[in-house]
This record gives C-alpha cells, sequence and structure tokens, in this order.
C-alpha cells in the first residue's frame, strides 16, 4: 500500500512537471504580430482617387507606398508619402500630388488618402496595391463620376450614390398567374335610383357630386342633394337581405364605396353596387353598411366560357406579339376571338355589370425608398344596343396602379395611380408609376380594373362593358441613399479671404489651407451621398443664406460645416452671431476646428458660470476605442455609448445667456490619452426665449482623465465633423427610415 | 507487528523521495536544456504576409511581403514563380527566377528577362521581427492562370517559403 501510495504521489508530481514543460515549450514558439490593413472605400471621381484605409491588426503600420494600375493601358503609378507625388515610374515623370494626413495608421486607426492626377487621364478601369511596412492591401477603385452621371429619366427620383434597386417583372399570363392573385368582386351592396315601381330613372337634383371616397380608397362616393321625387333602392346580396329603399326627395344621400354608373345632366342617374347608404348633410345617417367584398372571381377557358366567367383561365396573345396576356371580361371582345357577353358580376341574368377585378403581385416589399409599377394593359369596350354616345356620361377611371400597406394586419389601399376612360378604341395603356414608400412598412403592388358603366336607361338594356388585357408588369424597387434617406439641408461655410484659424497644421500646407478643406468636406458628403449642399463662399451668402435672411427666405435645421476653425470673425460675425442664428433658426452649427468658446470674443466677452461636464470614457467606449474606428461611428449604439456626458452649464456671451447641455461625444485616439486625440461634443444649446439649436465641437481634444479642454484642428477630422452632425440630424429633424 | 510497520513506513519515505529526487533533477535538467536550445537557436522561421499579381496589357506586376517569425536572420537567395503563358498561341507553363541581385531569368532557356525587382531591404534579408516587401515587373510574359492564383516558392539562406499570389 505505502509503495502504491507513493509511485501515486510521483506520477501526480510527473504530471505536473510535464505540464510546466509543456507550457514553457509552448512559451517559446515563434510568433509574429502585424498589422491587418484593409482599404475600405477607394472611389474615383473625376480624376482623383480617395482611399480610406483601415488598420484591423493590433501593431501600427507605417505606409511606404501606393501602386495604381491601369491593366487595360498597360501602365502603373507610384505615390510616395515622403515626396507626396505620383510618379510614373516608365518614364520618371511627376503626374499628380498625393495628399495624406499621416503616414503610419495605429490600431483600429484609419488612413485617408487623396490621389489627384494632373497629368495624365485615368482609365476607367483601375486597380491597386497599397504597401506597408508589414503589410499589403490590395483593392479596385470605383468609378465616382460614372455613377454620379447616370441618366435619370424624366419623372423619375433622383438616384444617388448608393443605390441598391432591384424589383421583377411578370411577363405573360403564366409568370403574372404564378407570382400573383387574381380576384373579382363587387360592393355587397346593389344600388340604383329609381320610382315607386322600382323601375331605374332618373331623378332631379339641386347638387350632384362624385369624389373619391376616403374610407373606400380606389371606389367613389357620391354625394347628392335631390330635388326631385325618387326611391334609392338597395339591397345587400351577401346577407340575403330583400329590396328596401330610401325616398330621397329634399334629402341629401351619400353612396359610399361605389362602383357603377353615375351620369348627371339636369337628373342624376345610378346603378352599381356600394359599401355604404347614408343620408345627412354629413352622411351620418346611416341606412345601410356592409364592410365585406362580394367574391365573384370565376374563371373558366376560352373554349367553355359559362354565362358568368370573367376571368380567362388561359393566356390569350391578343396584339401578336407571341406574349399571352392575363384577360378579364365583362363582355369578351378583341380581334381574335368570338364575342362573349357575360353576367360577369353574377347578379341574376343581368349582362349589364360593374365589378372591380384585383390583381395583387404576391411579393411583400420592405425597407425601401419608392416602388416603381410599369406594364402594358389593352382594353377593349363594347357599347350595347346605342351606336351613339349617351349624353351626360361620366368619365370615370378604368383601371388604377395600386400600392397596399399593411396596417393592422390588413391590407390598405396607401397609393393609387387612375387612368381614365376614352371613347378611342381600342386602347393601350404602357404606364410607369413612382411611388414613395416608407422603409419600415410592408407593402404589395396591384392593378385595379373597373367596369363601371352598368345600364344608362330605364330598361336596362344599353350599358359599356369591358374587355382587359394585362401582358406584363415591371416593379422597380429602390432606396435613393441607404444611410441618409432624407437628405438634410447643408452649408459648407468657406469664405477665401476671411480669417482661418488652426485648420492646416498638416502636410498640405496651410496657404492654401481652406481650399484643401472644403475639397475634403465636399468629397466626405459625396460620399455619404448626399446631395444639393451649398458652398457659402462669399460674405453677401453668408449674410443672405444663414445670418440676416430676408423674412420667409431664413433656413431652417440646416447643417452648416464651419470651416473656418477658430476664427473669432468671418465676414465681420463673431461667436455670439453664431450662438444666435443656430437657435434662432435651429441650425446644427459645426465647428471643424477650434476652441470650446473663444474666450477673447470681443465685445461682450464670454463668461462661463459653471464648469462643463467631465466626461468620462466607459468601458464600452474603450472597448469600441480598440476594436473599431471612426468609421463606425455612424452606428448611434457605439457612438451613444462611447462617453459618458450628462449635465449642463450656461454661458453669459454678452448680455445673453445661453445654456449648454451636453449630448453626445465620441473619441478617436488611443485610452491612455496619447495622440491623436480628437473628438466630436455635441451641446445642445438654448437662449432665453426657448429656442434650440445644436453645436457640433469637432477637433476637441481629450486628456488622458478624460477632460474636454480645447480644440486642435486636423484634416482628419473632417469624418468626424460629418457623421455626428449628420446622425444628430436624423434624430433631430430628418424622418427616421 | 511493530517491526512491520516500521520496515513499511521506511519503504514508503525512501521510494517517494527516490522518485521525488529523479523527478526534480529530470525536470532541471529539461529546462536547462531547453533554455540552453532557446538561447542557441538561431534559425530564422519566413512566413508569408500578403502575396498578389495583377496583370495588364504590357505588364505583370507580383508583390509580396515575407515575416521572420524566428530568431535568426534570413537572407534571400531567389524567387522561383511558376505561371502559365502563351507563346506563339500556345498555352506554356515557364518557371521564372528571380535572383538576389534582381535579375529575373527564364529558368527553362536561361534567358535574362525584361522587367525589375524592388526590395524593400538591399541586401535583400530579413532580421528577426521584421518584414521583406519584394515587387516584381515582368514585361516578357503575361501569367495567365486560370484560377486567379499563381505559385512561388522563395528561398532563403535557411528557409524556403511556398508563396500564393492572388490575382487583383
Amino acid at each position: 500500500m505505502t509503495f502504491i501510495g507513493a509511485v501515486i504521489v510521483a506520477i501526480a508530481f510527473l504530471i505536473a512537471i510535464m505540464l510546466a514543460i509543456s507550457w514553457i515549450i509552448n512559451s517559446q514558439k515563434f510568433y509574429f504580430t502585424k498589422p491587418d490593413i484593409v482599404v475600405e472605400s477607394a472611389t474615383k471621381d473625376n480624376n482623383t482617387i480617395y482611399l480610406t484605409i483601415k488598420n484591423y491588426g493590433r501593431e501600427s503600420a507605417t505606409l511606404e507606398n501606393i501602386y495604381i494600375y491601369e491593366p487595360r493601358k498597360g501602365k502603373y503609378y507610384i505615390a510616395t508619402p515622403g515626396t507626396h507625388v505620383i510618379t510614373d515610374p516608365t518614364t520618371g515623370t511627376d503626374v499628380g500630388n498625393f495628399y495624406i494626413t499621416k503616414t503610419s495608421v495605429a490600431p483600429g486607426g484609419v488612413l485617408k488618402a487623396t490621389l489627384e492626377f494632373t497629368i495624365v487621364e485615368l482609365d476607367e478601369v483601375l486597380k491597386g496595391i497599397a504597401t506597408f511596412d508589414k503589410a499589403l492591401a490590395s483593392f479596385e477603385i470605383v468609378n465616382y463620376t460614372a455613377i454620379m452621371a447616370r441618366e435619370v429619366e424624366p419623372g423619375t427620383l433622383w438616384k444617388g450614390v448608393y443605390l441598391p434597386e432591384g424589383g421583377f417583372k411578370l411577363i405573360g399570363y403564366d409568370q403574372l398567374m404564378a407570382k400573383g392573385n387574381i380576384t373579382a368582386w363587387t360592393p355587397p351592396i346593389r344600388v340604383f335610383l329609381g320610382d315607386g315601381w322600382r323601375t331605374p330613372s332618373y331623378v332631379n337634383h339641386d347638387v350632384s357630386f362624385i369624389y373619391d371616397d376616403p374610407e373606400h380608397p380606389g371606389l367613389y362616393m357620391l354625394k347628392i342633394t335631390f330635388s326631385g321625387s325618387g326611391y334609392l333602392w338597395y339591397r345587400d346580396l351577401l346577407n340575403g337581405g330583400s329590396w328596401n329603399y330610401l325616398y330621397v326627395k329634399g334629402k341629401t344621400v351619400c353612396i359610399k364605396g361605389f362602383v357603377g354608373t353615375y351620369s348627371t345632366t339636369s337628373a342624376t342617374y345610378l346603378s352599381g353596387y356600394a359599401f355604404e347608404i347614408d343620408y345627412g348633410s354629413s352622411c351620418s345617417n346611416v341606412v345601410i353598411s356592409d364592410d365585406e367584398k362580394r367574391y365573384i372571381t370565376s374563371l373558366s377557358p376560352y373554349n367553355s366560357i359559362t354565362s358568368t366567367t370573367n376571368i380567362l383561365s388561359e393566356g390569350i396573345d391578343y396584339d401578336g406579339n407571341r406574349v399571352k396576356e392575363l384577360v378579364m371580361f365583362s363582355y369578351l371582345n378583341g380581334p381574335l376571338v368570338t364575342e362573349v357577353n357575360t353576367d360577369a358580376e353574377s347578379y341574376y341574368d343581368e349582362y349589364h355589370d360593374a365589378l372591380v377585378w384585383e390583381y395583387v403581385v404576391a411579393h411583400d416589399i420592405s425597407n425601401a425608398d419608392y416602388i416603381k409599377v410599369s406594364g402594358k394593359i389593352n382594353y377593349y369596350w363594347t357599347l350595347y344596343y346605342s351606336i351613339n354616345e349617351p349624353a351626360g356620361f361620366r368619365i370615370l377611371r378604368i383601371f388604377a396602379i395600386v400600392v397596399y400597406k399593411l396596417v393592422n394586419g390588413e391590407w390598405k389601399i396607401e397609393h393609387y395611380k387612375s387612368y381614365s376612360f376614352t371613347w378611342e378604341k381600342p386602347k393601350q395603356y404602357v404606364f410607369n408609376a413612382v411611388f414613395p414608400v416608407n422603409r419600415s412598412e410592408i407593402y404589395r403592388v396591384g392593378i385595379l380594373f373597373y367596369d363601371n358603366y352598368m345600364d344608362f336607361d330605364a330598361d336596362g338594356s344599353y350599358y359599356l362593358d369591358f374587355t382587359y388585357t394585362l401582358e406584363h408588369l415591371v416593379v422597380e424597387i429602390g432606396v435613393s441613399n441607404p444611410i441618409v434617406p432624407n437628405p438634410p439641408p447643408i452649408f459648407v461655410l468657406a469664405i477665401p479671404g476671411e480669417e482661418v484659424d488652426s485648420i492646416g497644421e498638416d502636410a498640405i500646407g496651410a496657404s492654401n489651407a481652406l481650399s484643401n478643406f472644403t475639397y475634403y468636406m465636399k468629397g466626405e458628403i459625396g460620399y455619404v451621398g448626399i446631395p444639393g449642399y451649398v458652398v457659402v463662399d462669399s460674405c453677401d451668402k453668408f449674410t443672405a443664406l444663414i445670418m440676416n435672411p430676408e423674412p420667409g427666405r431664413e433656413p431652417k435645421n440646416a447643417i452648416v460645416f464651419d470651416l473656418h476653425g477658430n476664427a473669432s470673425n468671418v465676414c465681420g460675425y463673431n461667436f455670439k452671431d453664431i450662438l444666435e442664428a443656430t437657435t434662432k433658426y435651429n441650425l446644427i452649427w459645426v465647428r471643424t476646428a477650434g476652441a470650446l468658446f473663444n474666450s477673447t470674443l470681443d465685445p461682450g466677452g464670454v463668461i462661463q458660470n459653471t464648469t462643463p461636464t467631465w466626461l468620462n470614457i466607459t468601458d464600452y467606449g474603450k472597448y469600441v476605442k480598440r476594436t473599431y474606428g471612426p468609421v463606425t461611428f455612424y452606428d448611434s449604439l457605439l457612438f451613444n455609448n462611447s462617453l459618458e456626458v450628462s449635465g449642463s452649464f450656461t454661458l453669459d456671451v454678452g448680455d445673453t445667456t445661453y445654456t449648454f447641455t451636453m449630448l453626445n461625444a465620441t473619441y478617436n485616439g488611443t485610452v491612455d490619452g496619447s495622440e491623436p486625440r480628437e473628438g466630436s461634443v455635441i451641446l445642445e444649446v438654448e437662449d432665453p426665449n426657448g429656442n434650440i439649436g445644436y453645436i457640433v465641437y469637432n477637433g476637441v481634444a481629450i486628456t488622458p482623465s478624460g477632460v474636454l479642454t480645447k480644440g486642435v484642428g486636423y484634416y482628419t477630422a473632417t469624418q468626424l465633423a460629418v457623421y455626428p452632425a449628420i446622425d444628430l440630424w436624423i434624430q433631430k429633424f430628418g424622418t427616421q427610415p | 507487528m511493530m517491526k512491520k510497520r516500521y520496515r513499511r513506513a521506511v519503504s514508503f519515505i525512501g521510494t517517494l523521495v527516490v522518485a521525488l529526487g529523479a523527478l526534480v533533477a529530470a525536470t532541471i535538467a529539461s529546462i536547462i536544456i531547453i533554455n540552453i536550445f532557446n538561447v542557441m537557436n538561431t534559425q530564422p522561421y519566413v512566413t508569408v504576409g500578403e502575396a498578389y499579381y495583377i496583370n495588364s496589357t504590357s505588364y505583370t506586376h507580383f508583390h509580396v511581403i515575407l515575416y521572420n517569425a524566428g530568431r535568426g536572420q534570413a537572407t534571400f537567395q531567389y524567387m522561383y514563380i511558376f505561371f502559365p503563358t502563351i507563346i506563339n498561341d500556345n498555352l506554356v507553363n515557364i518557371t521564372i527566377l528571380v535572383d538576389s541581385n534582381g535579375n529575373i531569368y527564364n529558368n527553362d532557356t536561361g534567358d535574362l528577362l525584361d522587367g525589375s525587382v524592388v526590395f524593400s531591404e538591399i541586401p535583400p534579408t530579413i532580421s528577426s521581427q521584421s518584414a521583406l516587401d519584394i515587387v516584381v515587373e515582368i514585361n516578357d510574359y503575361n501569367a495567365n492562370a486560370t484560377n486567379n492564383k499563381i505559385i512561388g516558392i522563395a528561398v532563403f539562406d535557411k528557409d524556403t517559403i511556398v508563396v500564393t499570389f492572388e490575382k487583383i
């Protein structure tokens, strides 16, 4: 036993020692830590290439060269950070300028480079390799200019740089039936005007109106004040109701959700179907109401059409273009068919029909900004009994392109574009309609076909019936800009000759710093796909557009990117004027560089009443900083949790006291506070009258302990200026997607 | 009875002492040996970072960055690059030899080729925990790899590494 015990103890020791040796050996293995460089974006605008390069690794990297290749031309160029020029190595000549903010990129950091080719005209196909001291990164260059210059058809929506678009097309009967649903229906209540013997007749009126019914989109509402004797006969066909009537003389009668004949001369004639009948000047006395559709879909093949067929269960190529169409009819007509009159509405044997065909594409759509529906419809009408056009006959709609929205579990019509009857025949429509939609909602598209005309006269033998053929449908789904669906109004304040401070201390040189900064800012705004921004480049414009506009021409909820940095005076306006304009016009004023508050303001001075809130970098913010970089600032979740900010303070500016509340802050630098320490702070500013504006301080420095101190200017601050300002605008003024 | 217990105790302690003594001695010896190896080990260990190639109508470029994760310096000797190309309308496989002086040869014929080689370090060596960037430009042949990958072999004085160039 003792021997065994000793052996066990020895084995235990042996295992422990083996583990220790294993650990030691493992710790001595070869290793190499390296940066992980990714070119996040590479775009070309005219003859200039913009690169955004990010280091996802755990070690800094230093840029050595950027190779730009033109494979089709057999040329290539080398951009070198040290000389700031781009050279053609085959000729040894300089062909452009290389702008770069820095040469080394820290872990999680971003490097932005601009290659401006001044001598050569770049090819459309471009590739590149960025060589760093310990990494390579390849990239393809997207031709920004080509995308921007796309032709846009008149009447269509503007299409931005970012343009995810797609859709589907349904061509011919088979595809239309496979991917969609067709029904035929009428409102449930049969209704017509007549005499006391239930014979249809005209009845004199004082006022007779027809409206689009807001309660039943796609159908009509009739509102008639009768002066003559007459009876409105009605019967609910769904609930087995018998005929009933409303004596209309002296009454205002409302017929809602109506489809059918409506004719007025000095008297009114109507015959059709409705969802509701009311009377009273405000249509408040309900006579009868039934919201349920009366479905009468009846499909039959062409060779065996029944007395009630209203849709062919096979396609017919009506126009001989080798595409078979979906055919709906109440009186089958057309060049290649034998005419057939059917009781399409399926009501006794009356061949004067009023009904609706509803074709809906079985494809739910969401996360879109617009839906464009195109298609081709032929229709043929048959005027039965009389060859004369009836007098007083109302031109009503014959079909409508429809967008449905899912609302509380029910499909409601959100948009429709209708097309009206004409006496021209045959008639072909190739339609094209664009509808704005909300990204967060769910939609379907469809077409409503109407047979609106029942009997025109008392004996019921005088009417119009229809044949419709739907040949194809193209549904285009588009997103105008996935990042900024609703572009903000933007001013870029860059006035040559006016004071500029703290914006140009980088490699580009301060002499033309403002124009370079403007160039960068325009590129950044373009990068996020915002059109229509205004560069304010003169004092006249500055005054007229922002600081002292005419009444009725004031800016509202605009973003102002102030590129003058720490300047205390631009066109005679100072910080006090900026605060006034910001609050008065609810602006977002972005100080792209410069101190938080210029205490040397003269006259008036700035008196800080209370100490600004201290900023603390949250643990989450540290994680974000380590893991991501400023390119991800757009994510509100990250943005909002980078720094802890709270509280407010007041400033006396001249004779006005403003209240500042810290909303957000973000930070681009090492957690221990070493350089770089760029960041952005967003303040809400309220004047004594309760007007609220926002100031985004960009390029502020944050000390190792997290204290907000003062501003510094960097070209790299461009990105930090744009994203928080647009993010704030979307939160405060924009329509959320 | 007492004698028997005494003997058991002696045998237990004796065995334990002997076993532990042997193990401790073995451990100390192994640690010493490992440390000796570590101190003596000057073997470089060359690995590949990124490697790309690009074709054009007048040149083929090869970019590769190599790291030395070992402890000794590695000196570049030469690199073979194997790729198919079209010569006289025929697709043939050729072998390119790039030497440390920046010369490029057709390894099959021995012909000196038109092109250039750029090393980030001259002479092309990689010290421990450093990197070597090589850019090869060949003007005579156009790489025609159907799978968009080209294999090379970089030979150093104390290591050899296979490089896979990806097409961009």
